[in-house]
């Protein structure tokens, strides 16, 4: 039926540690980690194999929590949206209380999506082959419109840094006719395929706050200290009464989202953020610290997990980019992964069914119980935590394409832009989305348009291109309203 | 004091963490003695790894390039075998670094001779200048051809199943019929599937006359995943892939938005049931149109000439290895003789492939025509 041992539990507690090792390392990502593993895995058999490199997998969606809510810094992309409520409650000294609504939640989403790759899988291949170009162009345009509701009473500079940032994305080699666009000559060497995402990222997060903490002298000081807080700012299962929809929800956008190849794990956790705030009853709470946000985040990247696996099994093509580098421990082994590998191969379907939800559980036990020790970074004195900060971005950021120095430029260049964000008011958080969304945006834009010979009207002629519209104007209509009543009550506040 | 003993803990960090990561950083190899012409020095020195597992890299960390960015197509696969036979054979520690072309051509010209630092790539190194993908800075002549380790000869065309051709032959055929019909292609630009489609294009041009190549566009861009995607969406009529990716897309059970044929590969494939592109009579220059995509070792131009005879010995050994020949007949790609491994004849083969290549180039129209 599937095979499970000794090896195997170890190799996944292996796994999910060094997992999480990596996705806590700004600049270290899940697919770094399955990628420097993947060499190893010729010393084992598949079945164990695929322990190994699915808990490196669970473990690296998962530990981008930590630094995004202890300090602020986006451990992976897919994380962005943790530290919009992650770092306030952390600064309010709730951080271990942060990171169990995170790690709780990260659970609940790859459990959920385990349960839609075991039972869905034909299903959801089926619907994901529904969506076209067409349909991801669009649902990558819902997504950017989560800038508008982010924006919080300034909408027009958010938008503006967010259509900024999908200009910088587009920087390098235009594919299409092999021309460089808005590349200095000097740096055509280095910028074939753009900045890349996690100096940018890193730069924007970590690097900006730096100098920002640093030009004000680093008094940053935690409101509570543990033995201070009150019972509210410790962690109880009862922070998820109410959040089932925001659960479900989450997870499902999550898993839907890594079913859709191409379309990614910060598109995920954008929208299901997007959503939980849409659909709250207090919309204006989500980005000031509150679990809501924490909930649709966590669970949806996580989601991901099982609906980036969807794809990969069952038409041989990846849903993310780590699972990209894991169709290679089959092929390795010898096996194609496609439309009848489930059919062909039921021992190893059930052993990856099994392996997951060891993982998931592999990774709450490893993260839930340690993780109000680690929760104490945020008591570290600033002078001492940044250095090491700084040193961990630079390696991170060097590690990106294999160790090349103009990633650590950019990282530092971002950090300054991103500081300069700060000085003039341009919200950092919606020029990164717009730099993640650019490129696909562009991608699906020009495969519509070039398979419909140039007609727009090919994004207007597909039922299911209706409905997705119908969520962009809704979302784009209440973040309007949205900014309104923030700008009012700041009104009524200064009055 | 607190914030004057922050920056100077911030900045000693970085300065370490930066000198860490300089370009070419590592011990330099004081005994390499750069030689001018490298590769003859390299024929022309005895082969110095007698013993399996010696060699002067032994024990030293090599970081073996590839020129793509995916952990699961043939550069990876075919890079990663020969970096784990290689490495018992030299007793270094090989990694494989999936960095991409542009970044792996950058390295490896400024990377130091001493054998720590190699490229393994098919011919897209001295394709992507022929194209203008990337400057003549990383022409031929500025590295060192090492030798040969492998050919894959599986790259093909495939259509949806129910397209109404099933063979270059067959598309042509549907241009003359349907004169007001385009057939697309989804080709990678600087790739072998480029030179591939642009030697159908100009056999067509030639054959047929311009209007019925003018038919025939060009959408660029992707990943096999990616391009598969496009041809399930019907957004591209024709994509170019390896048959080990494909065909198991051919097989009954399939469901039929997914089911494909596969068709002209550009070289015969032993144990695939397909024609080539030579079969449906497809020729450039008047010779029929063969191409497999080699792969070789690229090093900087001042290799160390040592270091690189010892290159080549060990992988004469490894080509006669049985295991390192069944593995890669697995993948359907070809084992080499130890006469083609040599670094001399690699290097020939090499640079007349280069002179086929930009004939092909030189004549077939730019990507703004094709995608027009």
């Amino acid at each position: 039926m599937f095979d499970i041992g000794v090896l195997q539990i170890l190799v996944t507690i292996l796994g999910v540690v060094v997992g999480i090792i990596f996705g806590a390392i700004p600049g270290m990502t899940a697919t770094m980690a399955v990628a420097v593993f993947l060499p190893m895995t010729y010393a084992y058999d598949l079945h164990t194999a695929l322990y190994l490199l699915l808990g490196l997998y669970v473990g690296g969606i998962t530990g981008g929590l930590v630094p995004a809510i202890l300090i602020n810094i986006p451990g992976t992309p897919s994380s962005i949206t943790t530290t919009f409520d992650g770092y306030p409650m952390a600064k309010r000294g709730a951080g271990e209380r942060a990171l169990k609504i995170g790690i709780v939640s990260s659970f609940l989403g790859g459990m959920i999506s385990l349960v839609a790759l075991w039972l869905f899988t034909p299903l959801l291949s089926a619907a994901a082959l529904k969506f076209s170009s067409v349909e991801k162009f669009l649902i990558i345009l819902f997504a950017l419109t989560v800038i508008a509701a982010l924006s919080k009473g300034q909408m027009l500079r958010g938008v503006f840094n967010g259509f900024l940032g999908v200009l910088v994305s587009l920087m390098g080699m235009f594919s299409v006719n092999n021309s460089f666009r808005m590349v200095p000559s000097f740096l055509q060497s280095k910028m074939q395929e753009g900045f890349q995402l996690l100096p940018v990222l890193i730069g924007l997060f970590a690097i900006a706050q730096i100098f920002e903490e640093a030009e004000e002298g680093m008094r940053f000081k935690i409101e509570k200290v543990n033995d201070e807080m009150d019972s509210k700012e410790k962690f109880s299962f009862r922070d998820f009464k109410g959040q089932g929809v925001n659960v479900i929800r989450s997870a499902f956008v999550g898993t839907f989202m890594g079913v859709l190849p191409g379309v990614g794990g910060s598109a995920a956790s954008i929208l299901a953020y997007a959503q939980a705030k849409n659909f709250s009853k207090h919309p204006e709470l989500l980005g000031t610290g509150v679990p809501e946000g924490i909930v649709a985040s966590e669970t949806s990247n996580n989601g991901l997990t099982g609906g980036a696996l969807i794809p990969l099994l069952s038409l041989g093509i990846p849903g993310d980019s780590t699972t990209a580098v894991l169709i290679s421990a089959f092929m390795l082994q010898g096996i194609q992964v496609g439309p009848l590998f489930i059919t062909q191969n039921p021992e190893t379907w059930n052993t990856i069914l099994v392996a997951l939800l060891l993982c998931n559980i592999v990774m709450f036990l490893c993260m839930f119980y340690p993780i109000k020790w680690i929760s104490k970074i945020i008591y570290i004195p600033r002078q001492r935590l940044y250095p090491v900060i700084i040193m961990i971005c630079i390696v991170g950021a060097y590690a990106t394409k294999n160790g090349r120095i103009f990633d650590v430029w950019t990282l530092l260049a971002f950090g300054l832009v991103g500081y300069i964000f700060g000085k003039i008011h341009l919200p950092a958080s919606c020029f990164l989305i717009g730099f993640i969304l650019g490129k696909d945006l562009e991608n699906y834009f020009i495969q519509s348009v070039s398979a419909s010979k140039g007609s727009l009207m090919v994004f207007f002629t597909r039922p299911i291109g209706w409905v997705i519209w119908l969520l962009i104007a809704a979302s784009i209509a209440y973040a309007i309203i949205d900014n309104r009543n923030t700008k009012k009550r700041e009104q009524q506040k200064q009055a | 004091m607190r914030k004057i003993l922050a920056s100077m803990l911030a900045a000693t960090m970085a300065c370490s963490a930066l000198a860490g990561c300089t370009v070419g950083g590592g011990s330099a190899s004081s005994s390499a003695a750069p030689a001018g012409d490298t590769s003859s020095a390299a024929s022309e020195g005895a082969a110095p790894a007698a013993e399996s597992g010696t060699s002067s890299l032994k024990g030293s960390n090599v970081r073996v390039l590839i020129g793509s960015t995916s952990t699961s197509g043939d550069s990876y696969m075919i890079a990663e075998l020969v970096n784990r036979y290689l490495s018992q054979e030299m007793g270094f520690n090989g990694k494989v670094d999936a960095v991409g072309n542009a970044t792996a051509l950058d390295e490896i010209v400024n990377a130091k001779g001493d054998g720590k630092t190699v490229l393994i790539s098919h011919d897209i190194t001295f394709m992507s200048v022929l194209f203008g993908t990337v400057g003549e800075q990383y022409a031929l002549e500025n590295m060192t051809v090492g030798p040969r380790v492998g050919q894959n000869p599986g790259g093909c065309f495939g259509a949806a199943a129910e397209s109404p051709y099933a063979s270059l032959g067959e598309v042509t055929q549907y241009l003359i019929d349907n004169p007001t019909e385009t057939v697309s292609f989804n080709i990678e630009s600087g790739g072998t599937s480029h030179l591939c489609f642009a030697a159908y294009y100009l056999w067509v041009q030639e054959t047929q006359g311009d209007e019925v190549a003018s038919r025939i566009k060009a959408i660029v861009g992707g990943t096999t995943a990616e391009k598969l995607q496009r041809l399930w969406d019907r957004n591209a009529d024709v994509i170019y892939g390896d048959t080990s990716a494909f065909e198991q897309y051919t097989q009954e059970g399939v469901q039929a938005q997914l089911k494909m044929t596969m068709f002209d590969s550009c070289d015969t494939v032993p144990g695939v049931e397909i024609n080539s592109m030579a079969d449906t009579g497809i020729t450039f220059g008047g010779e029929p149109f063969v191409f497999s995509k080699d792969f070789c070792m690229y090093f900087p131009k001042d290799m160390d000439a040592n270091v690189l005879a010892e290159y080549e010995a060990a992988m004469k050994k490894v080509c006669e290895n049985a295991d390192f020949q069944a593995d890669m007949a697995k993948l359907y790609y070809t084992v080499l003789t130890p006469d083609e491994v040599g670094v001399e004849a690699s290097k020939e083969f090499i640079y007349a492939k280069r002179d086929l290549c930009k004939q092909i180039i030189d004549q077939a129209p730019s990507l703004d025509t094709l995608t027009a």
